[in-house]
C-alpha cells in the first residue's frame, strides 16, 4: 500500500511548552485518518505542521516519500479546511473556488468547468455568484471543502470543520462528507475532538492526549480493544473497575470477582476493566449470564430509543447500563431493586 | 422626561452652541461689510471678489491640499509596513520600536518644531514646503501605524494562511486578500493622517518658508495685519466647504466598515 | 537554482526573518529617529551653550545659564506657572464637558449614537485655525458676544472678560479641546457591561453611587487617555494665545517661539524647550503608570 503522509518521531515546542512528542503515524493513500482528542492535545499542531504552518522542533514529515522541511505551505501538495473555514469574503463563491486555480495560472475556461464539477459534488450548482455572507453555515461549510478539494491535493487536511454547526447538521455534514470521500478518493487527515465524528467516518483512528498518540486502531479496535483508560472513557462513556487478575477472573474492591475472557494471557498482577454500558444486561431476574450483581436504581435518563441507569451495586460500586427503552420488563424507575450482568467477553481488560 | 434628562439636554446644547455658533458667525460674517456686528450691507460678496486679488490666500489653500496628500500617501505606506509588522511578524526590538512610535503623539508639537527647525537650519536647510511634509510624516506615522495595527489584528490570520495553503506566496497573499480587506482600515488611516496635516498649525509655523499652508497663512496674515480679517473669513468658507466634504467621507466610510 | 535555494533558505530561516520583517519598520525607524530623536538630542546640546546673539556661534560650553534664565527673571517663572495653571484647568473643564457628552450618548442616546457622537467631531475637520478665528471674531469688546448682548440691552458696557484675556484661552481651548476627548471616554464607557450597572441598581445603590462606585472607575482608562491628549499639547500652546491672549494671556509656549523667531536667542529657547520636556515626560510618566501600554492603544 503508498504512504501518503508519515511522520517520523515528531515532536513540537512553543518555548517550553511540548505541543507534540514524538509522534509517528502513517497514513496510506486513500485513507480516512481522523486525529481524535481533547482540545490542547496536539492535534492541530500536528495538521498545521502536515500542512505547513508550523515547523517540527525535531523529527521529520513525508508527504509522498519526499521530506517537506524545506517547502512553504504554498509549495506543499496539500489543503487544509480551516476550523473557521476562512472563505474570503471579499470574493464570491466561484472566486474563492477559484483561487489556487488561477495562482496556478490555469486557463480560464477550465478553471470555469473544474469550479462547476465542485459546486456539482456537493450539489450547490449556480451558487458561482453568490455572495459568501449570503451562504449558511452548511452551505460554508461545502464551498471550504470544495475550496480545497478542486486543486486536486494528495492529501486534504480538515481541521474541526463541523465544530461550529448545530447537531442536526452536523449529522448531515457527517453523511456529505463520507460521500465526497467516496467520490473523489483523495487522503483525507480529519482533526477532531468528537468521537462519534471519528468512529462514523474514519477507517483509521489516532486517539492523542497531551501530544502524544496514546491509540491507532481501526474505529472498531478504538472501541471495542481500548489500549488504556483514557481511551476507554474518551470513546465512549464506559464503566472501568480497579482490579487484580488472577486465574481468568478479577478482583475487585467493593465488587467482588469478575470473570474475563481468558485469552489474554497476564500474569498476576492489577488491572483495568472496561464493561461498556450498552453491554450490560438489567432486568429483575436475570440468569445465564458470567457475571451478576444485584443493585438498585439511582439514577435514570430516558433519551428515547435507550434509557441510561446508573446502578448502585449492593458492594458499594456504581455502575453505568444502557438498556433499550423500553425493555422487556419496561423502564425501572429510581430507587428499583434489580439485576445486573454481562458476559465475560464484554469484560476488557486494560493494560 | 425625567429631570436629568431635561439637565442634559440643556448642557449638551450649550456644548453644542460652543462647537457651532462661532464657525456659523464666521460665515455670516463672511458676507458682512465689516467682520463685527451689526450687518451692514448684509449680504455682500465684497470679500469674495476681494479674495480673488490676493492670490497668496488661494496659494495657501493648495499648499495644504498638496502636503496633506503628499502626508497622507506617505504615512499609509509607512502605517501599512509597521502596522503589519506589529500585528503579524516577531520582529527583533518589536517593544522597543512601539516605544519609540508613541513618542511623537505625547510631544507638544512645539518642541517638535522648534527641534526640528534649528536643527535643520544648522545643517543648512531652509523651511520649505518639504520641510512641512518631512514633519507632519512624523506627526502622523503613529496615528496611522497604530490604527492600521488593530486592523491587521482584527483580521482572521486563518484567511491569509488559506491563501498561502491554496498556493499564493507571501506578497500574492499580501495583495490579493490581506490588502483588499484591511481597506476601510486603510481608508481611515488615510482620512486621519489628512486631518491631523490639514489641521496643523503649530508646527508648520516653524517649518514653513514663504509657501505657506492654509492655517499658517491665516495666522500670520491674523497677526501682522489684522485689518485683513475679512479676507480670511471668506477664506475660510472655502476651507470648510473641503472640510464638510471631508467630513461626509470620513462618515461614509465609517458606515461601510462598520 | 542555487540562487533560488538560497533564497529559499533565506525565506525560511527562523533567525533570519526576525530581521529580515524588521525592513518593514526600518523607515519609520529612520524616520522617527532622523526627524525626531536627533533634532531633540541636539536642542539638549544646545541648551548647554551659550551662543553669541550677533553671529549663532558657540562662545561658551557647557553652562547652564540658559537654565538660570528662568530663575533670574520672575516674569518667565510666572510664566511657566500661568502655563501649568491654565493646562490644568483646561484639562479639567474640558475632560468634564467631554465626560458629560460621552455619558449621555453612552447611556441615554437609544438611536444613532453614532450620528450623535459624529456631530461633536465634525469641527475637527474646519480646522483649528479656522475655528480659532471665530472665536477672535466672537470675542473682544467690539466681538459679536457683547455686540449681542448690547444690542438685546443684557449689558450696559461691554463685559471685560469677554475680551483678549487669560480667561478667553482657556474659554477657548476648552471649547475647541473638549470634542477631542469625547472618543476615548466614550469607548471606555461603550465597554461596561451594563449588568454590572443593574447588579449595583439591585444591590440597593443609588444612580449617583453606582456612577462613583462603578461606572466612574471602570471608565478610567478613557479619562486618563483624554487628560493626556489635553494636558501635553496645552502646555506647549501658544497659537491660541497669540489670537485671543491679548496682551495678558501669552503662555509658557508663546516665549519659546519668540525666543525662535524674533530674539534669535535659540540657546534660551532651548533650555526652555528642555523644562517643557521635562514636564511633558513627567506627565506621560505618572499616566502610563496607572493606565499602561495596552489600555492607551486599545482607547485610540
Amino acid at each position: 500500500m503508498k504512504i501518503d503522509v508519515e511522520l517520523k518521531n515528531v515532536t513540537k515546542k512553543f518555548g517550553d511548552v511540548v505541543a507534540v512528542s514524538d509522534v509517528s503515524f502513517q497514513v496510506e493513500k486513500g485513507q480516512f485518518f481522523s486525529l481524535l482528542g481533547p482540545s490542547g492535545c496536539g492535534k492541530t499542531t500536528i495538521l498545521r505542521m502536515i500542512s505547513g504552518f508550523e515547523k517540527p522542533t525535531e523529527g521529520e514529515i513525508l508527504i509522498e516519500g519526499e521530506p517537506m522541511a524545506d517547502v512553504p505551505p504554498f509549495k506543499r501538495p496539500t489543503n487544509l479546511v480551516f476550523q473557521s473555514l476562512a472563505l474570503f469574503p471579499h470574493l464570491n463563491v466561484y472566486e474563492n473556488i477559484a483561487f489556487g486555480l488561477k495562482i496556478k495560472k490555469i486557463p480560464e475556461n477550465e478553471i470555469k468547468a473544474r469550479v462547476k464539477e465542485m459546486l456539482d459534488l456537493v450539489r450547490l450548482p449556480g451558487y458561482e455568484k453568490r455572495k459568501i455572507s449570503q451562504l449558511s453555515g452548511g452551505e460554508k461549510q461545502r464551498i471550504a471543502i470544495v475550496r480545497a478539494l478542486v486543486n486536486k491535493p494528495t492529501v486534504l487536511l480538515l481541521d474541526e470543520p463541523l465544530g461550529p454547526l448545530d447537531l442536526k447538521l452536523r449529522e448531515e455534514m457527517i453523511v456529505e462528507l463520507k460521500r465526497i470521500k467516496r467520490e473523489v478518493g483523495t487522503t483525507f487527515i480529519y482533526v477532531t475532538h468528537d468521537q462519534g465524528e471519528a468512529l462514523t467516518m474514519s477507517d483509521k483512528i489516532a486517539v492523542m492526549k497531551a501530544g502524544k498518540i496514546m491509540q491507532i486502531g481501526s474505529p472498531i479496535e478504538i472501541y471495542e480493544q481500548p489500549n488504556s483508560e483514557f481511551v476507554a472513557n474518551f470513546i465512549g462513556g464506559t464503566n472501568v473497575f480497579k482490579g487484580r487478575y488472577e486465574n481468568g477472573a478479577v478482583e475487585v474492591d467493593n465488587l467482588g470477582k469478575i470473570t474475563v475472557t481468558p485469552e489474554c494471557q497476564l500474569s498476576k498482577g492489577s488491572v483495568l476493566v472496561s464493561i461498556k454500558p450498552e453491554k450490560i444486561f438489567i432486568g429483575r431476574k436475570l440468569n445465564a449470564l458470567d457475571n451478576i450483581f444485584a443493585g438498585e436504581v439511582k439514577e435514570a435518563y430516558y433519551q428515547g430509543r435507550v434509557v441510561t441507569y446508573r446502578v448502585l451495586l449492593e458492594n458499594g460500586s456504581s455502575i453505568s447500563v444502557v438498556a433499550p427503552s423500553p425493555g422487556m420488563e419496561g423502564i425501572f424507575g429510581i430507587g428499583e431493586k434489580v439485576k445486573i450482568g454481562w458476559n465475560k467477553k464484554d469484560s476488557k481488560l486494560i493494560t | 422626561m425625567t429631570k436629568s434628562s431635561i439637565m442634559f439636554i440643556v448642557v449638551l446644547g450649550f456644548l453644542l452652541i460652543l462647537t457651532f455658533f462661532p464657525i456659523a458667525i464666521l460665515l455670516l460674517l463672511s458676507l458682512n461689510e465689516t467682520s463685527t456686528l451689526p450687518l451692514r450691507n448684509f449680504p455682500t460678496l465684497k470679500w469674495y471678489i476681494e479674495l480673488l486679488r490676493f492670490p497668496a490666500a488661494i496659494n495657501a489653500v493648495k499648499y495644504s491640499l498638496m502636503v496633506a496628500s503628499v502626508t497622507t500617501g506617505a504615512a499609509v505606506i509607512f502605517g501599512i509596513c509597521g502596522g503589519y509588522a506589529l500585528a503579524r511578524t516577531n520582529f527583533a526590538g518589536k517593544k522597543i520600536f512601539t516605544g519609540l512610535l508613541l513618542m511623537p503623539m505625547v510631544t507638544p508639537y512645539i518642541i517638535m518644531g522648534f527641534s526640528l527647525m534649528s536643527f535643520l537650519l544648522k545643517m543648512g536647510v531652509n523651511p520649505s514646503l518639504i520641510v512641512i511634509i518631512i514633519g507632519h510624516i512624523l506627526i502622523t506615522i503613529p496615528y496611522t501605524t497604530l490604527v492600521l495595527t488593530s486592523r491587521f489584528i482584527a483580521l482572521d490570520i486563518s484567511l491569509e494562511e488559506a491563501a498561502m495553503d491554496l498556493g499564493a506566496g507571501k506578497f500574492t497573499t499580501f495583495r490579493k486578500v490581506t490588502l483588499p480587506l484591511i481597506m476601510p482600515g486603510v481608508a481611515v488611516a488615510a482620512i486621519l493622517a489628512f486631518i491631523i496635516s490639514w489641521e496643523d498649525v503649530a508646527l508648520a509655523v516653524f517649518l514653513a518658508g514663504t509657501e505657506q499652508t492654509a492655517p499658517v497663512y491665516i495666522y500670520s496674515l491674523l497677526m501682522k495685519l489684522p485689518k485683513f480679517v475679512p479676507i480670511l473669513t471668506a477664506m475660510s468658507s472655502i476651507i470648510l466647504s473641503f472640510a464638510i466634504g471631508l467630513a461626509f467621507l470620513m462618515r461614509m466610510i465609517e458606515r461601510i466598515s462598520a | 537554482m542555487s540562487i533560488k535555494k538560497s533564497f529559499r533558505n533565506f525565506f525560511t530561516a527562523q533567525t533570519n526573518s526576525r530581521l529580515k520583517d524588521l525592513l518593514l519598520v526600518l523607515p519609520t525607524y529612520l524616520w522617527i529617529i532622523i526627524v525626531f530623536f536627533i533634532p531633540v538630542f541636539s536642542v539638549l546640546i544646545l541648551s548647554f551653550a551659550e551662543l553669541s546673539p550677533v553671529t549663532r556661534t558657540v562662545v561658551n560650553f557647557p553652562v547652564l545659564s540658559n537654565y538660570a534664565k528662568l530663575f533670574i527673571r520672575t516674569d518667565y517663572a510666572r510664566l511657566l506657572l500661568r502655563t501649568f495653571f491654565i493646562a490644568v484647568t483646561v484639562t479639567a473643564s474640558s475632560v468634564l464637558f467631554a465626560y458629560v457628552v460621552a455619558y449621555f450618548i453612552a447611556f441615554r442616546v437609544l438611536k444613532n449614537k453614532y450620528t450623535v457622537l459624529f456631530l461633536f467631531q465634525a469641527p475637527y475637520f474646519a480646522t483649528y485655525m479656522l475655528i480659532l478665528l471665530a472665536w477672535r471674531l466672537m470675542l473682544g469688546s467690539t466681538g459679536v458676544i457683547n455686540s449681542l448682548l448690547l444690542y438685546f440691552g443684557l449689558i450696559s458696557e461691554p463685559i471685560k472678560l469677554l475680551g483678549y484675556n487669560l480667561f478667553s484661552v482657556w474659554l477657548v481651548l476648552t471649547a475647541t479641546w473638549f470634542p477631542w476627548l469625547i472618543l476615548p471616554i466614550f469607548v471606555s464607557l461603550e465597554k461596561i457591561d451594563r449588568v454590572l450597572l443593574e447588579a449595583s441598581d439591585d444591590l440597593g445603590a443609588s444612580p449617583i453611587t453606582t456612577f462613583l462606585k462603578v461606572t466612574f472607575p471602570l471608565s478610567l482608562p478613557g479619562v486618563f487617555v483624554a487628560v493626556l491628549f489635553v494636558f501635553i499639547p496645552t502646555m506647549g500652546e501658544f497659537i491660541a494665545p497669540a489670537v485671543v491672549g491679548g496682551r495678558t494671556g501669552i503662555l509658557f509656549g508663546n516665549l519659546i517661539y519668540d525666543f525662535f523667531l524674533k530674539g534669535f536667542r535659540w540657546d534660551v529657547a532651548a533650555a526652555f524647550t528642555v523644562y517643557l520636556l521635562i514636564i511633558t515626560f513627567i506627565a506621560v510618566f505618572l499616566l502610563y503608570r496607572r493606565i499602561g501600554f495596552r489600555k492607551l492603544m486599545e482607547s485610540l
